[in-house]
Formats: C-alpha cells, sequence, structure tokens
C-alpha cells in the first residue's frame, strides 16, 4: 500500500484498490461519499470553504488557490460552466491519463462537487485528441456509470441539484491547454487565447462564469471533502500542502508517475522512486515542467518539489513533469528540440511567438549544422529578450526559459558548436538584399 | 448522393443529427468527418459549412489549426511517431531513419502503395514508455528500429489477409 | 473631475479621457500616436501585434487603509506592471501613469518590428504600399536598418495570390494582424477572409465562391498595415508620393461617402475613402472605388454633335448651340413654351440642376421639368423635407437605446455603406434594428427583428405599426399636441389597421407587429429608412411621417426618415426644384404644374422639344424610346453616346464628376463639396456650363463664372441652403475633431477631410416653434388578390448593366447578367438547375432568362435583377414597377 512516503496514495488509489475504476469497486472503497457529505450536510459555499482551507492549489501549472478561484465565479449570473482541463500536452506529462483510466470516478466526483459549489449544471472535460480511445472508452464508461447510479443528472442523491458531464476531444494543438485557447476550442473554434480581462470566472465559456481546473485539481477534492482541511495539510509544506503526482521521464531507470507529498526532494523521485539515472550516468539538467521550465542542473538535486522552493530554485514547479537529461544528452540538441516544438505548436496570434519561435528555430538549426557564429549564440540570446514579457499568452513565454537556462548552463556546448561555424563565410546580408530587390522587380 | 469522386454525402447526415442540439460542436463534427472518409474532403467541409451557418473560412481555419485534421487522402494504415523531449531523447530520430531506409518515405508522407503514412506528433503524453509509437490505434512504446519495421510490415500484411479473406 | 471621465498621465502630459478609453486612444488626445498594427479604432481590440507595448502603472493602494500610498513629497507611489502592457487592449484607469517613449517601451517596440521584418521581403521599391507603409514608416523611425535575420530562412508564399478579381495578396508581406479578416467579420459582415493553419505557417485565404465575395473588398487593401493587400486597379499604378489628391464625393449612389481621388499625370489612379464619420467613416464599396473609369474612357465624348442627314456629325459649339437657341425658341414661337419639356439625371450636382430648372422656369416659360425616371419616379417626394433625419444625425454613433426601422430596401445592394452603418449600429453597437422587407436581404442577419410581408403591403405594414402604437398607447401625446394637428382623425383612419387585419393582409404575426411598434416608440432614439421595394406609394410616406411624429421620433439628431434614393443627387434633384410642380426649396409653382417625367415619356404629351442631360429615358423602355423619337428636337448633355443620345438632334459633352467641381445632396440631406481630380476628355464642358451657355442663346444673360457662383445665388434663392457656399462647404474640419474623431492609424489617406453641411426640416423647425405639421392619412392601394403564380421582383443590384460602370473593366465579371433568382425548391419543381433558361411571362409579355439558385430567396419568389442588359425584368414590371405575379416555366 502506498509508498515509503505515503501510507495510502490519495489520488493514484488505484495503485491500492483493484477495479476502482469501476463503480461498484469505487463505491465500495467509500466512493461519492463526500459527494453524499457534501449534499446532505454541506451549502455550496462551505464546500468551496474547505477547498480554500485546505490550501489545494492548481495541479496544472500555475498552482493558483482552487477554492478562491472558484470564490469568484459571480452568483447572479446563469448559467455557469466547469471545465476540466484535460489536455495533458506539456511534454513529459502523463498523469491525468493514469488518473482518467484508473481512478476516473475520484475525478467524477471532484466535477460533482466543484459544480455544486459554484452552482454550475454543465461540465465538459476537455481532452487533447491522443486520449480519443481513452475518451470514447473507459472514461465514457465511467460517466454512463456515474449517471446509471444517480451520481449524474437529475436531482442528484435526491437534492436538488442536478448536473451533466459532457467529454469533449480536441484535435491536436498544444495551446489548447491555455484556459482561455481552451475555451475557444470547446466552442468550436481556432484553439488562440483570449484577452484577459474578462477573465474566464466572469466571461468563460460562451461568456458565462467558467472554473477551469485541472484533472489532478479536481481529483484532490473529495478526499479533501471527506477528510477536511486539517487532513489534507499533514501532506507537503505549509504553503504547498497536499500530494502531487510527478511525472518522471528522460535518462532514468524506471520512468514514471509517482505521487508523493509536495515538499520532497528532486533527489528522492530521481533515485528512490526512478532507480536511479541509466549506467549510473551523472545527471546534467532537470526539466522540472516538461519544456516549459527553466533547466536546473545537478546541485538542484536537493531542492524540494513545492510551488516555493522551486520558484526560489529559478525554475518553477509547473505540471511537475521532470524530465531528466544526463552527460550523454547534447544541451544544444535539446534545446533545439524544445524550441522546435514551441514553433510547432505556435498558434500564430502574436508576432512575438510567432516570428521569435520560428526564428530561434533557425538559428538552433545553422548552430547545429555547424554554420553558426559566436554571433548567433549571442543572437539567441537577444530573441529571447524580445520575446520575454512581450507575448500574448503563456506558451509563448514558455519558451524563453529552457532557451536562456540552456545558455547559461551549457554555453561551452554552443560555443563550441559556433566555433566551427566561425570558419565559414558569413553571407554579405547587403548583397542578399540587392539579390532579393532584383527577384522581386524582375517579377514585375 | 455519391460526388463525383466517390465522396458520399450523405454519410453525413447522422453526424449532423447527432450534434443538432450542441452549440460549437464544429471540431467533434469535423472528427466525425474524418472518422467516416479518412480525411476532410473539401465536398464535406462546404456542406459542414453550410449545416452550421459558419463560413467555409472559419471551417477551413479550425480544419487547418488543428494538428489531428487532414485535408488530404492518407494512407490505408498510419504510423505516429513521437518526437517529443523525452521519445526524442530515447532515439525517434533512428526510428524516421529505418522508416526512410525500409519504405523510402519521410514524415508527412505515404508509400507509392497507399499502405502507409508516417506521421511526427508532438509528444503523445506517454513519455515512460519512451520512444512511443502508435500504429493505426495501437500504441507500441519502448520501440527499438529493427523492431518498429518488423511490426509494421506484420500488422499491413496481416491487414491485407483480412481484407483478403 | 466628472464620474465619467478618467484622468491620466501620458508620458508626463495629463489627460482626461471618458471612461473605458483605451490607452493607444487617450495617447491620440494628446497627439501622442502610439505605434499599432492590428489595432483599429473601428474593429474590436486584439492585441496581437504587440507594437503597441507600453509601461504602465497604476497608484499603489496601502493595504490596510485602502488610501493610496504617497511618497515623501506626498506624491502618490505609482507601482509599475512587471510586464508591459498593450496599449490596445487595455484601458485607462484614474491616476494612470504611462509610459510611451521611455527608453524600455521603445526597446520592446523595436524588438516587436524587428519580429516583423523576419519573414517580410524588404521590397518596397516595387510595393504598392511604399510611401504610406506604417510598417516602412516604423521601421525607418525605430529602426533596426539591417536585417539580422538569415536570408535563407525566410518563409516563402507565393508572391500574388489573387484573392478574388479586385485584391491580389501578397502573404510574405503579410504581417497576420488580421485586420482585413475582422474587416469582413465585424464591419462588413461578409466572412469572406480566414486564416487558415497557425504559427508562422498561418496565411490568408477566401473560400467564398466568387472568392473574395463582399461589396467592400477594397477596403482590406486601406486598413492593410503593409503591402499584403493591394487593389487590382492600383497595383503598380503609381507611387503613392507622386499622387495629386483632390478631395471629392462618389457619384454612385444617395449616401456620398466622401473619397480622395489620387491623380498623376491627368489620370486617376485610384480612389480611397475620406474619413467623414457622419457619412461614410473610413469605408467605401467596391463599387465607388473601382467605378471611376468613365472619367477617363476613350468612349467618351470629347464634341458636339449634330444631326446632318440623319447622322450625327461633329460639330464646334457654336453651331451646335446656335442651333439649340434657334430650334429651341422655334418651338416656342409655334407651340408656346408649353411645347418644350427637360429632364435631368439625378447625378447632376446642385448647381448644374438649379439652373436647369432656371432655364425652363425663368427664360423658356414652362414647369415641364423632372428628374424621376424609371424607379426614381416611385420614391419620395417631399418626406425628407418634413421629417427627415434631424441635423447631426450620426449612424457611427447609433447604438443601444436607438430603434432603426428598415422597410423595402436591400442596403447591402443599394446603398452598401449605409448598410454597413446600420448593420453596425445593431450588430457592433446594439441598436434594435427591425428590417421590413418582401424578401429576405443580408440585412436580416444583423436585424432582431425580420418582417417579411407580402409584396404590395408596405403600407399596410407602416399603417399596422402605426395603429399598434396608438392601440398600445406608445404615442408621445405631448409632442403631438405641440406639434402636430389632425390626430384625431388619424386615430380615427387608422381603427381598419388592426393589428389582427393588418397581420391578415400582410402576411406578418400580428404579435410581431405590435412587438416591432413597442420597440421602436420606446427607443430613445428611432429612425425610419425606406426603399424602392415598399412601392410608389404616397400612402406608405405619409403613414411613415406619422409613425415618426406621432412616436417623437422626428425633429432631432437620430430621429426621422431616411430614402434610399437612387442616384448621387436625388435629394438635390428635389431640393432644386426640378419637379414639375415645386420651386426650389419645394415652395408650390404658381399656377398649373408642368409635366412629369412619366408625362413627358409617354407619348401624345404635346412636346415639340427637349433637353435631357444626365439621363438615358430610351435604354429604360420601348414606350420611352418611342416617345423621344416622336419628338421635333431633342438635345442630349451626355458623356456617352447613350441610347438617348442616339436618337438626339444635337449631343453635348459633357465633364464627369471628377473633371468639375459642385455639390450633391446626400440622402440625408447632407450638402457636399466636390473639387477636380482630373481634366475632361477633348471639348467637353460642365453641364451647368452648358445651360448657361443655352440660356444665352435664349436671350437671357446669365453671368455665372463658376459652379461656386452658381451655389452663391443657390444660397440667396433657396432658404434651405443658405449658409452653403463653397468657401464653407470646403472649409477644413476643425483641429480638435480632428484629434478626437479622426483616425489615421494604417489609413493611407491624407486629404484634408470637411464634413459638409445638412440643411433643416420642418419637423426641426417646427420643434423650435414653428409652423404644426399635419399628420396625413392617404387610403392605400388596394391589395390584389391572390393570384396563382410567382411574384417576381425587379430588384436593384449593386454591379448592375449602368453605363458607367460598364468602363471599368476589374469589376466586369461581377457585373449582373440578365438572371432569374429561384430557391432551390421551385428550381427542383420546375425542374431546372444553374443556368438552365425558364420563360417568365405576364400579360401577353415574356423574357427568357437563366435560372441562379440563391438561398435567400423564398418558395414562390423569384428575383431578377433591374438595370441589364436588355432591361428583362422591367418588361414585366415596368420601368417604374417592382414587382409583377408571373408565371415562370421551363423553357
Amino acid at each position: 500500500m502506498g509508498n515509503e512516503l505515503l501510507e495510502k496514495y490519495v489520488l493514484f488509489r488505484h495503485r491500492d484498490v483493484e477495479d476502482i475504476h469501476k463503480i461498484d469497486g469505487y463505491t465500495a472503497n467509500d466512493g461519492y461519499t463526500a459527494l453524499k457529505k457534501a449534499l446532505e450536510t454541506m451549502k455550496p459555499e462551505d464546500v468551496t470553504n474547505v477547498v480554500k482551507n485546505a490550501g489545494l492549489r492548481g495541479r496544472g501549472g500555475a498552482g493558483f488557490p482552487a477554492g478562491v478561484k472558484w470564490s469568484f465565479i459571480p452568483k447572479d449570473i446563469f448559467p455557469k460552466y466547469i471545465v476540466v482541463n484535460a489536455d495533458e500536452s506539456e511534454p513529459g506529462t502523463f498523469k491525468d491519463r493514469e488518473i482518467m483510466t484508473y481512478n476516473p470516478h475520484q475525478l467524477i466526483e471532484g466535477i460533482i462537487m466543484c459544480a455544486y459549489a459554484v452552482g454550475a449544471e454543465t461540465a465538459y472535460i476537455y481532452g487533447r485528441g491522443e486520449f480519443r480511445t481513452l475518451f470514447l472508452g473507459r472514461l465514457q464508461e465511467a460517466v454512463d456509470e456515474a449517471y446509471a447510479k444517480g451520481f449524474l443528472g437529475k436531482n442528484i442523491l435526491g437534492s436538488d441539484f442536478s448536473m451533466d458531464l459532457y467529454l469533449h476531444l480536441g484535435a491536436g494543438a498544444y495551446i489548447c491547454g491555455e484556459e482561455t485557447a481552451l475555451l475557444n476550442s470547446l466552442e468550436g473554434l481556432m484553439g488562440q487565447p483570449r484577452s484577459r480581462p474578462p477573465f474566464p470566472a466572469v466571461e468563460g465559456l460562451y461568456a458565462k462564469p467558467t472554473v477551469i481546473n485541472n484533472v489532478e485539481t479536481l481529483t484532490n477534492v473529495p478526499p479533501i471533502v471527506a477528510n477536511g482541511a486539517d487532513w489534507y495539510h499533514q501532506f507537503g509544506t505549509e504553503r504547498s500542502p497536499g500530494t502531487k503526482i510527478f511525472s518522471l521521464s528522460g535518462r532514468v531507470n524506471k520512468p514514471g508517475n509517482y505521487e508523493l507529498p509536495l515538499g520532497t526532494p528532486i533527489r528522492y523521485l530521481i533515485e528512490e522512486c526512478g532507480g536511479g539515472v541509466i549506467d549510473g550516468k551523472a545527471v546534467k539538467g532537470i526539466l522540472p515542467a516538461g519544456a516549459s521550465s527553466a533547466i536546473v542542473g545537478p546541485e538542484a538535486l536537493d531542492v524540494t518539489m513545492d510551488y516555493e522552493a522551486m520558484a526560489a530554485a529559478g525554475t518553477m514547479l509547473g505540471s511537475a513533469s521532470f524530465i531528466i537529461m544526463d552527460e550523454t544528452v547534447d544541451a544544444v540538441w535539446a534545446a533545439e528540440k524544445n524550441v522546435k516544438f514551441f514553433k510547432h505548436e505556435s498558434c500564430g496570434k502574436c508576432s512575438p511567438c510567432r516570428e521569435g519561435s520560428f526564428w530561434l528555430t533557425s538559428v538552433y538549426r545553422k548552430l547545429r549544422e555547424g554554420r553558426g557564429s559566436k554571433k548567433d549564440v549571442e543572437m539567441l540570446e537577444t530573441i529571447i529578450n524580445q520575446m520575454e514579457g512581450n507575448c500574448f499568452c503563456l506558451l509563448g513565454e514558455f519558451t524563453v526559459p529552457g532557451v536562456r537556462t540552456s545558455l547559461a548552463l551549457f554555453r561551452d556546448e554552443y560555443e563550441a558548436l559556433a566555433r566551427n561555424g566561425d570558419e565559414m563565410a558569413q553571407p554579405d546580408h547587403n548583397l542578399v538584399l540587392a539579390e532579393q530587390m532584383l527577384n522581386s522587380q524582375s517579377k514585375v | 448522393m455519391t460526388h463525383e469522386n466517390g465522396i458520399d454525402l450523405a454519410l453525413m447526415d447522422e453526424v449532423f443529427q447527432k450534434y443538432s442540439q450542441q452549440k460549437g460542436a464544429l471540431i467533434p463534427i469535423l472528427q466525425n468527418a474524418q472518422d467516416i472518409y479518412g480525411f476532410l474532403p473539401q465536398e464535406a467541409l462546404q456542406l459542414i459549412a453550410d449545416k452550421m451557418g459558419v463560413s467555409i473560412g472559419k471551417v477551413y481555419g479550425v480544419a487547418t489549426f488543428y494538428a489531428q485534421f487532414y485535408l488530404e487522402k492518407r494512407g490505408r494504415h498510419i504510423l505516429k511517431l513521437c518526437d517529443g523531449t523525452a521519445c526524442h531523447v530515447k532515439g525517434t530520430p533512428l526510428l524516421v531513419t529505418a522508416l526512410g531506409d525500409g519504405y523510402h518515405i519521410q514524415p508527412g508522407e505515404t508509400t507509392e502503395d497507399g499502405d502507409l503514412t508516417i506521421e511526427i506528433v508532438y509528444c503523445l503524453g506517454s513519455c515512460a514508455l519512451a520512444p512511443v509509437t502508435i500504429l493505426d490505434d495501437q500504441v507500441m512504446g519502448r520501440m527499438r528500429p529493427e523492431m518498429m519495421v518488423r511490426k509494421v510490415q506484420k500488422h499491413i500484411k496481416d491487414a491485407q489477409k483480412a481484407a483478403g479473406a | 473631475m466628472s464620474d465619467n471621465t478618467v484622468t491620466l498621465i501620458i508620458d508626463g502630459h495629463q489627460v482626461t479621457v471618458p471612461k473605458g478609453t483605451l490607452i493607444v486612444d487617450a495617447a491620440k488626445q494628446i497627439e501622442n500616436e502610439i505605434p499599432v498594427f492590428c489595432y483599429h479604432t473601428k474593429m474590436d481590440p486584439v492585441g496581437m501585434c504587440r507594437m503597441c507595448l507600453v509601461e504602465v502603472g497604476t497608484p499603489a493602494i496601502n493595504r490596510e487603509t485602502r488610501q493610496p500610498e504617497l511618497d515623501e513629497a506626498g506624491k502618490p507611489v505609482i507601482r509599475f506592471f512587471p510586464k508591459p502592457m498593450t496599449a490596445c487592449t487595455t484601458p485607462v484607469s484614474e491616476g494612470m501613469v504611462v509610459k510611451v517613449d521611455s527608453e524600455s517601451a521603445l526597446e520592446k517596440r523595436k524588438g516587436i518590428l524587428e519580429f516583423l521584418l523576419t519573414s517580410h521581403p524588404l521590397d518596397c521599391p516595387v510595393c504598392d504600399k511604399g510611401g504610406e507603409c506604417p510598417l516602412q514608416d516604423l521601421t525607418i523611425r525605430h529602426g533596426p536598418g539591417n536585417s539580422r535575420f538569415d536570408y535563407e530562412d525566410k518563409q516563402r508564399f507565393p508572391k500574388r495570390y489573387p484573392l478574388g478579381d479586385l485584391i491580389v495578396l501578397d502573404m510574405e508581406r503579410c504581417i497576420i494582424c488580421t485586420r482585413c479578416v475582422r474587416f469582413q467579420e465585424e464591419i462588413a459582415h461578409d466572412p469572406a477572409l480566414a486564416v487558415e493553419n497557425r504559427g508562422r505557417r498561418a496565411h490568408i485565404v477566401s473560400y467564398t465562391d466568387p472568392v473574395f465575395d463582399s461589396h467592400y473588398s477594397g477596403n482590406t487593401a486601406d486598413v492593410c498595415p503593409v503591402g499584403a493587400l493591394t487593389t487590382r486597379d492600383f497595383r503598380f499604378g503609381a507611387r503613392s508620393w507622386e499622387l495629386t489628391n483632390a478631395p471629392s464625393v462618389c457619384n454612385h449612389c444617395g449616401v456620398g461617402c466622401n473619397t480622395v481621388l489620387s491623380t498623376r499625370t491627368g489620370q486617376i489612379k485610384r480612389i480611397m475613402p475620406r474619413q467623414n464619420e457622419a457619412v461614410n467613416e473610413v469605408w467605401i464599396c467596391d463599387k465607388g472605388r473601382f467605378g471611376h473609369h468613365f472619367n477617363g474612357s476613350p468612349n467618351r465624348l470629347t464634341t458636339p454633335l449634330v444631326r446632318k442627314d440623319g447622322e450625327l456629325v461633329e460639330a464646334s459649339w457654336a453651331e451646335a448651340l446656335d442651333l439649340v437657341g434657334q430650334k429651341f425658341a422655334a418651338i416656342k414661337e409655334a407651340g408656346g413654351a408649353n411645347a418644350l419639356g427637360g429632364i435631368a439625371g439625378a447625378r447632376l450636382s446642385n448647381e448644374d440642376l438649379y439652373l436647369f430648372q432656371k432655364l425652363f422656369r425663368d427664360v423658356i416659360g414652362a414647369h415641364n421639368i423632372d428628374h424621376r425616371v424609371g424607379l426614381s419616379a416611385t420614391l419620395e417626394d417631399e418626406t425628407a423635407y418634413t421629417v427627415g433625419v434631424g441635423c447631426g444625425t450620426d449612424l457611427s454613433r447609433t447604438g443601444k437605446g436607438a430603434a432603426i426601422l428598415v422597410i423595402g430596401s436591400d442596403l447591402d445592394q443599394e446603398a452598401p455603406v449605409l448598410y454597413l452603418r446600420v448593420a453596425g449600429a445593431a450588430a457592433k453597437r446594439g441598436a434594435r434594428l427591425i428590417n421590413a422587407g418582401g424578401r429576405q436581404t443580408k440585412l436580416d442577419a444583423q436585424a432582431q427583428t425580420s418582417l417579411r410581408y407580402r409584396y404590395g403591403t408596405a403600407t399596410h405594414l407602416a399603417l399596422g405599426l402605426l395603429a399598434s402604437v396608438v392601440e398600445q398607447k406608445l404615442v408621445d401625446e405631448a409632442g403631438i399636441e405641440a406639434r402636430a394637428t389632425g390626430f384625431a382623425e388619424l386615430k380615427k383612419a387608422l381603427q381598419n389597421y388592426a393589428t389582427a387585419k393588418v397581420a391578415d393582409v400582410t402576411g406578418v404575426d400580428a404579435e410581431e407587429i405590435n412587438a416591432a411598434a413597442k420597440a421602436f416608440a420606446e427607443a430613445d432614439n428611432g429612425i425610419i429608412i425606406f426603399g424602392l421595394e415598399a412601392g410608389n406609394d404616397s400612402a406608405l410616406r405619409a403613414a411613415l411621417e406619422a409613425l415618426a411624429l406621432v412616436t417623437g421620433h422626428a425633429g432631432e439628431a437620430d430621429n426621422g426618415l431616411i430614402a434610399v434614393l437612387p442616384h448621387a443627387n436625388s435629394r438635390g434633384a428635389a431640393d432644386m426644384g426640378v419637379v414639375p410642380d415645386r420651386l426650389p426649396g419645394y415652395a408650390p409653382v404658381d399656377g398649373e404644374a408642368g409635366l412629369s417625367a412619366q408625362e413627358m415619356l409617354a407619348g401624345e404629351s404635346g412636346l415639340k422639344g427637349m433637353l435631357i442631360a444626365g439621363v438615358d429615358p430610351a435604354a429604360e423602355s420601348e414606350a420611352y424610346q418611342a416617345a423621344l423619337e416622336g419628338l421635333d428636337f431633342l438635345v442630349v448633355q451626355e458623356l456617352f453616346l447613350t441610347e438617348t443620345a442616339k436618337l438626339a438632334d444635337v449631343v453635348l459633352p459633357v465633364k464627369g464628376a471628377a473633371e468639375r467641381d459642385g455639390t450633391f445632396t446626400n440622402l440625408e440631406r447632407r450638402v457636399q463639396a466636390f473639387d477636380i481630380g482630373v481634366p475632361a476628355p477633348g471639348l467637353a464642358w460642365a453641364d451647368w456650363l452648358v445651360l448657361v451657355a443655352i440660356a444665352g442663346r435664349l436671350g437671357a444673360e446669365w453671368l455665372y463664372a463658376s459652379a461656386d457662383g452658381v451655389m452663391a445665388e443657390i444660397t440667396q434663392q433657396v432658404p434651405l441652403y443658405a449658409g452653403m457656399e463653397f468657401e464653407n462647404l470646403t472649409a477644413p474640419v476643425s483641429l480638435e475633431r480632428k484629434t478626437s474623431h479622426y483616425i489615421y492609424e494604417g489609413m493611407s489617406f491624407t486629404a484634408d477631410a470637411r464634413e459638409g453641411v445638412q440643411w433643416p426640416t420642418l419637423a426641426e423647425n417646427n420643434a423650435e416653434g414653428g409652423p404644426k405639421l399635419p399628420l396625413r392619412f392617404i387610403e392605400p392601394a388596394p391589395v390584389a388578390g391572390d393570384e396563382d403564380g410567382f411574384t417576381l421582383v425587379g430588384s436593384r443590384f449593386l454591379y448592375d448593366g449602368g453605363r458607367l460602370l460598364a468602363e471599368s473593366q476589374v469589376v466586369e465579371s461581377r457585373i449582373r447578367q440578365p438572371q432569374i433568382l429561384l430557391s432551390k425548391l421551385d428550381a427542383q419543381r420546375l425542374g431546372v438547375a444553374n443556368g438552365d433558361e425558364v420563360t417568365v411571362s405576364q400579360n401577353g409579355v415574356s423574357v427568357a432568362l437563366p435560372v441562379k439558385i440563391n438561398r435567400m430567396v423564398a418558395e414562390g419568389t423569384a428575383v431578377a435583377p433591374r438595370n441589364v442588359a436588355g432591361r428583362p425584368v422591367e418588361k414585366l414590371v415596368g420601368p417604374g414597377g417592382v414587382y409583377a405575379t408571373v408565371k415562370v416555366e421551363k423553357t
């Protein structure tokens, strides 16, 4: 049962209890008792308050307190919506898939309680297109079971509260993990982010008040309501309470999902959970939040995995998808990888992200092909400076930290590549311009 | 009513029926259309625009924005190779090379006989299984070049046999 | 400080603006132009290009005391946001401090500019936008001077991608600001453009059929802040800095859009909108933009022609004018003044029209004059004079609280820019729009209420609305008491128009009639726009006048009636008294009225000689042609050898609108002056000058040396036009108004704005204590019983077969050919598909027309364009008629 740091799993209960993905298995193990408790003994604002007091923070990446978010929902505007962000697209993140596959009812129960707390009658789970099999199969089955047992639909458990839950599949766009882009996508539009304000809590889906929470966030709700805020505080740190699922991948022996209390050191995740680095090599860099991360070096191994400590270490906890690079990994190659990913996923709305990621890719290619010079390395820095803080949404901003930290930590590798390029002749820009003008004139 | 190029638009009737009450159902309708035709034919897009009362430009905008929609015909079998950070680190480029050697196609291309299309995707969310490939709907993790080529060959052959029988 | 304003500091300058103003607009008030690409004042902000990044700070508030924190000097502490903000999406707040020109903000913008230039080809030397390009201007201002981006890596797109016949896209130049896409969606309501794909591969596409199908496409080239979109017409036409710009007024419809004629070496190179918020904002339609080629056309008449031995041959002006003088004098001598008559087209200027009536009334001594030929005969007489929209009406502001009732007009086709404004009032600004018509039109998509009546019952509907207002006790009692007479009689007459009965006659749901009446009556402001398809019916005009007065929607700005008049100066022609029964300024003629155009063209009119200027009745119907052939002597003033000119004994060549100056009065009674743009071909004269010469040959001594001089006399003789000297009409707007109302971001026009002058209506005078207005009731014509067959509607389309438009090859493919639009179901029933021919017949007249299936057309209705080759629909509905019941059969 559980692991060394947890007596019992809070989120990954399927690892403790068999058949919990089936409704009978779930109800036989206290499933939906929290909901019953909420509907029968608590007012909606009580539910919000216990979540607030528990200090549950958004697990999608931003770490915003969930209860506070719920309390922003205006009371007098109808309808309201719950949107569950299951667009798990950050490279290296695969925790929500496990929850939805093996412990779906705990999520569904959390969604119902969230809807009850804010007075919403409609909820959507927005999953990335790749979750098709899961959404058409197992997760839909779980929803159907919940309807059949009266946990969803009209007058839930005989109360006045009714709600519907729909599954919705995306079609392949990383940007849809950004909550306002997700809302556009859910409305059948291009997944481009919206201006804020207005915030989704006021004008979200179809311009109505909307709570958007991550799968893992809502999966925390049933145990919190069942056991109370104090119980929840036994896990984690003062300001980052609770347990968290860490997705571990890259050059480790046992990649996978690990549920641990927040505040556990990185070293524990890599060494105890992940069985250490392959072939016993040394850790070279850690991307704690997938491609969006600022990379930290091996000196960060003893940093604890909570929102505050990670920020203090110059990076972020984000979705807690730890990608481990060992000494065999070429740092420039890895950074180029990330940049290419952001270029591919840029929605094209704002110029710094659209053009910046495109330009970065071009410079990286040049460097990696041995055509780059020292100037190009500096250029990378200029480009990210011109992007940072200027993008429309966070996706654009997320391009920056990986490049910046990669340049800082592994400068020597960049410069080694640049030395090759310096020996090659550079094209004369003025000649190029003249040629271009002649070309366009001859087309007239 | 079958269109000149073999697109039977009547197949869409059921789809429209299913989503008639749902606001903003453009994406699920496109997904259903792609399930029917294997890609999104122009005639279907026009029909969807007309039925949903949105401009044809908007429909194309959405269909081209998302990576999982295809406006051109694809192979009978689709092999997706994940090239997300974790998979890349674990050797996706080697898989691409192996496929190039074996089938003479690059990502985004279809073999001449129309059997196989290979596509690069960015992170399938199964990084623990890196490198991950998906052959039609079958996930194949921790893939190595020779093994992958063998599996693809077998998969195509099995399908041909099944079709023949 | 008022509750509705906010005071902030921008680069050290204090500025006070209304709450909700965006930083970018607030900065403009102090002439601090924040650079933008995607932002456009007329569209919703999107914050995409990031060019307008500025540093923003707000006063720090102490958490405990909730009071602003003060520094040692007692000044509020300003806390700056950690990231720069886009000035185009951030509204101002009290005490805000904005840094536009700080080093950091400049650095940010320089970075953005470099990004935008990464894939932009530096082909300014061959780009049409060069010289008036915001991207070029800002690059010069902010640098960078050199490209650090690798040339080989530039994204490649096709260089010339035609977006339809009119607009060309150079995708490499595009910076994806999406102004064009948003203009089409938000303003034109023709979502013909879209962004396809994402990231750096995003590009602009059009999938409509025909490609980029919109009447407003040219505006996208104006709003494009780079040279990505150019018009076919101007492409490689000239360099912007070599153009001479003359302020002008469009002469294609009654809206009177303000334009700029950009000319070079005596040729019009392009026409662009000139901003006038009260008329066209910053838009013009494609007909106005591309339909200018008649001005320099080689087909123009360049010399007078006189008929010798049955042939028209070239003659000198002296010879031609002498002949006109002799013949007119002889006809008068023999048959009296009433043997002469004249028709002047409503696209002549006020000066021409004034002298035209003066020639007939003062010199010849006849009232046989008119401007209303064909469909023009069916509209408006004096309604605008009585309850036209109040002076100062500005549809660009009409929104919440206002109601607009449109009746019998397809604005998108008949008055496109008026469509934009009405649609915008409803869709963007929340006005309540009621669109009443016999068929579906584009405006229905923006209307909250569509009232679909049977053709021929528009007047009943208007009376039904009026009766419903009375029944629901929504009348403006005090207003009526103070300002109108005859309400008791009107009420009595309205008893026959109870809602249920009107619903039965018109086919409009009774509840909808009541709801529409309520919405209109209860609105703060109400405007009624009526058009030709509502029918030729003075009863309708009386009903609409009464509706405006009874609901209190008359006599002030943003209230009253607008008639959708067919020609550029239809209003002016009525104002100038080019009608048989009214003098200039609407005073009735002394004694008997003269003959109307209908009467003059009916044959057996007793006329022996006629002068026809700027109108082509012979093309409208064979009967008119026969009547003209029966004359002893016909003089025609024209641009082209029209069907009427071909019948003439003397043809006098005149100047096009771009070749002379003058004034037009638009459908909102706004008198607007236009300047000379290009020289006229050959020996053409302005119409007014021709009239001066003819008067001279008839013994009058007119001393007009310029259009300006004619207008000076008009201001004296016509009280409505007092104060409308050219000097006033051409005065540029004040600097203050310019900064508060005028936009230049991304717009290329530079010609100084002028706003024209409106003349006041009787209702406005009456609001000031003038005489009371009578509430009129006129019994409508009886409604014909149901007949078997289709209701055929002869509709006006923007691109018709008009003589002027025929000279613009660029729009050739869009010009309507004879056709009949049918619903899909009717076409199926008739067993016809697109392009098949049907025979349309009525009372022994039949025409063959190709079928076009159209989604907007209802079952049982058939729509056919008027004024196209051969005028087929006019043969069935009559030149002045709107609809007829016809039989349609497969040929």
